[in-house]
């Protein structure tokens, strides 16, 4: 009896420790899990409907895309297995690569490509440049489609390689011949290279991307957003840290792999720790928006007085500190694209107030207050702002500094109308910005854009710049090319849409010890990883 | 007693109605358009203006007003205007970290300042007295964020004895759940327990000061009797009425400590939603959050009559 007592004694306190062992130890995690600290938490899951970054970089982990852009920014299919162009260049006629298929298991067919290319055409300004010039675009079959133009077109593969704002990404045909101007209803359901389940999700918090098995890579070597899209991990987990230094202690501590926005203060020390690798992973555009419907700055003299009264330099010092962080650009479209060789905006280079004053002055300008709109949580935005506040007045510019959070000013910026007694959200001038792809393609970047009440908020209105554009647009791949490129930029100079002050790196940081492959992108790109333990 | 929890929870019903009619007018008055900021920055106004029209932003207020009352009506708190999720689940999710955050926060935080501030106030004048109020003021002085990031600091990149940051429930395991919640708890209770700490202290000074106390000393009380038997409960109302209103601070107060610790819970939540002008989010948080407030302050008005036989409802 003792006996019997003392053995069940012994089997309930073996079972007794290894609960406790179980429940104290936790549950195992996945072991090849890739976490990254995201630059933000997703919103929304439709590539098409919104042309936030974060869905943007989410949709390449779970969508795909017809072409990708490699890493010297050519076109190289991507979905598509072999393409054909007619000899006039009026028809495009596409095949599709086998084994493409959704997460569903269900294959992907040309129609769920035309139905995708006609909702992102619906919203994009590239995809609109494009089907405004399309006569038709037909599923052929099941893995042929084919595009018909009303007259050559330079951009019709750049444009299917799009890899900013709103992208060319095929979603089954069932979500894409919904509108864009909600986001599709179900469950996302795409043919990228990761699954992505919606009941994990915990917005704010987390999202987990697992390997599709299903997915068949390219055989080409990854290159930018083209090339294979080998996935080596078997998840990745977006981990939502706001506070960028837990973020950066949390990397230190190897519970996340990979920072997006790693904190800027921490860099240098980042840099000497020889298990982290620091890159620079983009380059970002800054841009200060005057509003051309109202004065002062409805006069080309106003902003003419803008680029003579900033300091680049200064400007990207507030921004990004150290000289190696930033370049002094010039120019409109940036000073390393492919259409970079144009001539620089008058006035920008060297900082001349008493110009400025004289130009303010010619465009009537009697001292009215000036209202410059800065976002307070936006880092960048508003070291330029405090920056651009400081030089307007050295100008003698009665300015008018109002801070605010960032939802404000996207409200505020969309009111046309003059500030003042009834108007008090009215403003005249705030600061954005864009990565070097986006701002470096003029058929693609809202801002640039020229097209009046059509134009982005500022309001640019100059139909020969526009009409220079489209000429652009169509010399691309012809001799015609550079001269077209010249030309509108002179319109770009004279008209002057928005003032452009130079770019700075975004930097991004991984543990080199336990991570490789990583592409060194514009945006994250979450194949070709690997995780060593 | 029964007619006057009846009365308080008729109260109810009028008080969630003034929250829900000032929530939603403030929000829409304030500056911040949703659907701007759900187009993104390259979005051009025609788009912007698409998306406020499918998403019904352009209606009058009233009819707006007339849709959200409607879907209350029907006990829904309606889809984020961002994710699109159901904001039930989304305060779902997120309701379990804050609570036990909070919860732990306010434990810990008696278990320490309570016994802390009666020590204090007993032992007046004395270098315990004086060491306890150094921690209080040093407590109530240090901000959140920079006492998280120092046990950050010392405790999980110095020390590897804790994690820096997440939150793990409790069914992934004891230690994980626990290990996870240290640091988070101390940093934002020690800010508490200063000002419980403190209130205690005062609160046992000025009992141990009334005539009932000499009373009981004359008649040949020690001090042990005193204090716990005639004291203690005495000086419980103040102190029971700062740990309810402090729990009720904790539940929404927590967003520091939250962002800091990257802490999926509520505070994180309506910050995000405030700054992304998603007003269901901010709707649905501020109504559950004005549900528990006047529920725990129901709770300590009838704890009184326990502390107190001279209150009576």
């Amino acid at each position: 009896m003792y006996r019997l007592r003392a053995k069940r004694f012994a089997m309930g306190l073996a079972v007794l420790t290894a609960a406790m062992g179980l429940l104290l130890s936790g549950t195992q995690s996945v072991a090849a899990t890739f976490r990254a600290v995201p630059s933000a938490d997703v919103k929304y899951l439709d590539p098409h409907f919104t042309t936030a970054d974060i869905t943007l970089t989410y949709s390449y982990l779970v969508y795909d895309t017809l072409f990708g852009l490699d890493a010297k920014g050519e076109p190289q299919p991507q979905m598509v297995d072999k393409y054909d162009v007619s000899p006039d260049r009026l028809t495009y006629t596409f095949t599709l690569r086998k084994g493409l298929q959704w997460h569903d298991g269900k294959p992907v067919t040309s129609k769920d490509v035309v139905a995708s290319l006609k909702r992102w055409g619906s919203k994009d300004s590239a995809g609109q440049r494009l089907l405004a010039r399309t006569v038709s675009l037909e599923a052929v079959n099941d893995a042929t489609f084919r595009l018909k133009l009303k007259e050559p077109y330079g951009l019709v593969l750049r444009s299917l390689a799009k890899p900013y704002s709103y992208i060319p990404f095929i979603l089954p045909e069932r979500h894409a011949t919904q509108s864009a101007d909600k986001p599709f209803e179900g469950d996302p359901v795409g043919s990228g290279p990761y699954t992505f389940s919606k009941a994990e999700w915990v917005p704010g918090s987390k999202m987990i991307f697992h390997k599709f098995k299903d997915y068949v890579p390219r055989s080409e070597p990854a290159s930018g957003t083209a090339g294979a899209k080998n996935v080596y991990v078997d998840q990745v987990e977006w981990v939502i840290i706001p506070d960028p230094a837990t973020a950066a202690a949390a990397l230190d501590r190897g519970e996340v792999d990979y920072l997006e926005v790693p904190f800027k203060d921490l860099l240098d020390q980042m840099r000497a720790d020889p298990r982290m690798h620091v890159f620079p992973a983009a380059r970002y555009y800054r841009t200060i928006h005057p509003n051309k419907l109202i004065p002062p700055f409805d006069n080309v003299k106003a902003r003419q007085a803008l680029a003579y009264l900033v300091s680049v330099p200064d400007i990207l010092r507030a921004v990004a500190g150290d000289p190696k962080n930033w370049e002094a650009c010039y120019k409109f479209l940036g000073c390393s694209g492919w259409l970079s060789d144009v001539d620089e905006i008058p006035g920008l280079r060297g900082q001349d107030y008493e110009k400025a004053a004289q130009l303010m002055r010619e465009a009537g300008y009697k001292g009215e207050k000036v209202v410059l709109m800065g976002a307070t949580e936006m880092q960048a935005n508003y070291a330029i702002s405090v920056t651009l506040a400081s030089q307007i007045r050295k100008a003698g510019i009665n300015v008018d500094f109002q801070t605010m959070d960032w939802g404000t000013l996207v409200s505020r910026r969309g009111i046309k109308e003059a500030p003042g007694p009834g108007n008090p959200g009215g403003w005249h001038i705030f600061t954005t910005g864009a990565g070097t792809t986006p701002a470096e393609d003029p058929w693609g970047y809202a801002d640039i854009q020229t097209t009046c009440e059509k134009a982005w908020y500022g309001w640019s209105c100059s139909p020969k710049t526009t009409a220079d554009l489209e000429q652009l647009g169509k010399d691309v791949g012809t001799p015609r090319f550079k001269e077209s490129a010249r030309r509108y930029h002179a319109d770009l100079n004279e008209y002057l849409p928005y003032i452009p002050v130079g770019v700075y790196n975004a930097y991004r940081v991984y543990r080199k010890d336990v991570v490789s492959g990583i592409i060194e992108n514009e945006y994250s790109l979450y194949w070709n990883i690997r995780k060593s333990k | 007693m029964i007619a006057y929890l009846v009365r308080r929870i008729l109260a109810v019903i009028p008080v969630m109605g003034i929250v829900v009619v000032i929530v939603f007018v403030l929000i829409r008055v304030s500056p911040g358009d949703p659907a701007a900021i759900i187009a993104g920055d390259y979005a051009t106004p025609e788009a912007v203006q698409k998306i406020r029209v499918a998403m019904g932003l352009d209606k009058p207020i009233y009819t707006q007003f007339w849709i959200y009352l409607n879907d209350l009506a029907h006990g829904r708190l309606g889809t984020s205007l961002h994710s699109g999720l159901p904001v039930i689940r989304l305060i779902g999710q997120r309701a379990e970290v804050t609570a036990v955050l909070a919860f732990l926060t306010l434990l810990f935080s008696v278990l320490m300042a309570v016994p802390l501030g009666i020590l204090a106030g007993w032992k007046r004048g004395t270098w315990i007295d004086q060491s306890a109020m150094v921690f209080a003021v040093v407590g109530f002085s240090m901000p959140t964020f920079w006492l998280g990031f120092l046990l950050i600091k010392v405790f999980s990149i110095n020390l590897h004895w804790l994690p820096v940051q997440g939150y793990r429930s409790p069914t992934e395991g004891l230690w994980p759940f626990i290990a996870h919640l240290i640091l988070p708890v101390f940093g934002l209770a020690v800010g508490y327990m200063a000002l419980l700490a403190r209130i205690t202290r005062a609160t046992v000074i000025d009992v141990l000061n009334s005539d009932y106390i000499r009373t009981a000393y004359a008649k040949g009380a020690t001090h042990r009797t005193v204090l716990f038997i005639h004291a203690l409960k005495n000086a419980a109302v103040p102190v029971v009425t700062t740990v309810g209103v402090g729990l009720a601070l904790l539940l929404s107060g927590a967003v520091i400590t939250e962002s800091v610790f990257a802490l999926p819970g509520l505070g994180r939540l309506t910050v995000d939603a405030v700054l992304q002008r998603d007003y269901t989010i901010i709707q649905g948080v501020t109504l559950i959050f004005s549900f528990v407030y006047v529920v725990i302050n129901l709770l300590i008005d009838l704890s009184y009559t326990f502390f107190d036989p001279r209150i009576r409802y």
